[in-house]
């Protein structure tokens, strides 16, 4: 028996297996735990969302080594900044434009730059926190074979991380710049197609450790 | 409002009712254990909160604001009721985060030392070169705000008592049947625009010189609330008075109720009276009274046909409305 209501309540059943997706209150991309794919709303149809899992001890590892990580949701977009000083469209250009002395192989430096979003809830102090390490980290994660238990859920839609892009690109600009109005006003990110990508961390003291990048949010 | 707003509806699956909270994406069944996602028309859910006030405690509550606000209960109670209708009036509420950058330039003061020619050591405070910073935010958003026009009822927000009702999947033909359902005016991006607005008037602060920012919204949730209120409308003689009610917890949000009246026979009579008696003393005597009696009514209120005629023959003079709400 339905309720007499204008409101559309569309049971969560797997596409793929009929199984239970499982659904936070505010998840928006929901995990089938029987088949481990990952699927979104979409009106009221569920579409497949591929999700890419970082390799980390908790997959990769032998059996004997492996651990219990945590799995964080990042959304992964290749991403073209406009500033008054023209185009950055490749690595090396961002990296100038953040005032990052890091260096990466030269193949790589002249590839479109990479933003992290994390697609988690947290703070939001310390969203934007995770974004800009790992945004100029620019970190290359090898792909596991595994599929992990648990990831964290996804509260952020594709939409809602390349609305939140600008703000962690921003973040990783040199200061001198950011302060600069004329700057700010000529300041734009474009992403292109995202990535929905796992990274596993450790859990240290309350905090969350990236073990390869050493890195902590 | 209040987060825990709750609603309660039947699960498609095996029909057990079930309540989640208001702005929750999904819930579970916990009688079958679906998982569910929640949504509305274009996304957007509705939702309706039921009247707890009926038309007589409606009526009851704006006869005693009157006299409560200093009418005549004699008035009031012989006002004739009109009739009462109950308007449903439609409140967006959207939540979420506005993500981007905010910019601001503001004065530094900075404290200089100085020593007299006693050694005495004095600090002044002078203006230090202004100081730009640039901040990457991501601020949370609980915006409320009217869909239409409801100035006329009074209503400004949706009132702290409704915070803590339950709200109820929308029903058109049920809730139509019990009264008015005001439609939205003011569309979805209207209320983003609004939305985004306020977040970034919460940035600036003390020696704030200049400021920009450009926010967008994510993770949005939007929904649209529908709240109930009563239009009574009464009538003396000719005229019709309107009072509304809120429908949760019976407080009148606006309206106008007329004041006491009395009668005024004197007034007419003591001047006929005056004015015979000063003709039958000498006809000059009558001429001045009289002359002087328009001069009076002139510089008073003016001097017309219809006033004189609402001096002598208006027998029952109104005092001032009582506002209410």
């Amino acid at each position: 028996m339905a309720d007499r209501h204008d409101l559309r309540v569309i049971p969560l059943r797997c596409p793929a297996c009929g199984g239970s997706l499982d659904a936070g209150g505010e998840d928006v991309i929901f995990p089938c735990t029987r088949c481990g794919t990952w699927h979104e709303l979409a009106g009221e149809e569920l579409v497949l969302r591929e999700m890419v899992h970082a390799a980390g001890p908790d997959l990769d590892a032998p059996p004997a080594a492996r651990r219990e990580m945590v799995r964080l949701p990042f959304w992964v977009f290749p991403f073209r900044a406009a500033t008054a000083g023209g185009e950055v469209a490749t690595l090396r250009e961002y990296l100038a434009l953040a005032g990052s002395v890091t260096q990466f192989p030269l193949g790589r430096q002249e590839k479109l730059p990479l933003v992290f979003v994390p697609a988690f809830a947290a703070r939001s102090a310390a969203l934007l926190r995770a974004g800009r390490l790992l945004t100029l980290r620019s970190p290359a994660f090898g792909r596991s074979a595994g599929i992990p238990a648990r990831v964290a859920p996804i509260v952020f839609r594709e939409a809602d991380a390349r609305a939140l892009a600008e703000a962690v690109v921003l973040a990783t600009v040199a200061t001198e710049r950011r302060v600069n109005q004329r700057f700010l006003d000529a300041f734009a990110v474009r992403c292109g197609a995202g990535r929905l990508l796992s990274i596993p961390f450790d859990r240290r003291d309350e905090r969350l450790h990236q073990p390869d990048l050493d890195l902590e949010i | 409002m209040a987060e825990q707003q709750t609603v309660t509806i039947s699960c498609p699956q095996c029909g057990s009712p079930f309540s989640f909270r208001e702005g929750d994406r999904n819930a579970r069944c916990p009688s079958c254990g679906t998982p569910l996602a929640i949504s509305g028309e274009a996304g957007i859910p509705r939702f309706w909160i039921e009247e707890r006030v009926d038309l007589a405690q409606a009526r009851a509550n704006a006869r005693r604001a009157v006299a409560a606000a200093g009418g005549d209960p004699r008035v009031v109670e012989r006002l004739r009721f009109e009739g009462g209708e109950l308007c449903f009036l439609p409140f967006w509420r959207l939540r979420g985060h506005a993500a981007g950058w905010l910019w601001s330039e503001r004065e530094t003061v900075v404290r200089e030392e100085e020593y007299d020619e006693n050694g005495m050591r004095r600090v002044r405070e002078v203006r230090g070169p202004n100081e730009c910073t640039t901040e990457s935010v991501m601020v949370a958003v609980d915006y409320s705000s009217p869909a239409c026009d409801v100035s006329r009822f009074g209503l400004r927000g949706i009132a702290v008592a409704a915070a803590v009702l339950p709200l109820q999947g929308m029903d058109f033909a049920l809730v139509s049947r019990r009264g008015t359902v005001f439609d939205p005016v003011k569309t979805p991006d209207e209320v983003r625009r609004e939305a985004v607005a306020q977040a970034r008037s919460r940035g600036g602060g003390k020696g704030v010189l200049r400021s920009a920012g450009r926010l967008s919204l994510c993770g949005e949730r939007l929904s649209l609330i529908s709240y109930p209120v009563w239009s009574l409308s009464f009538a003396r003689g000719e005229r019709l008075y309107h009072v509304t009610i809120d429908g949760v917890n019976g407080r009148v949000l606006a309206g106008r109720l007329p004041g006491a009246s009395r009668l005024t026979l004197l007034r007419p009579l003591l001047t006929v009276t005056l004015l015979v008696f000063a003709f039958t003393v000498h006809h000059l005597a009558g001429a001045a009274a009289a002359v002087g009696f328009l001069g009076w009514l002139g510089a008073n209120g003016g001097l017309s046909p219809g006033r004189l005629a609402a001096w002598f023959f208006a027998l029952v003079e109104r005092q001032g409305e009582v506002e209410l709400g």
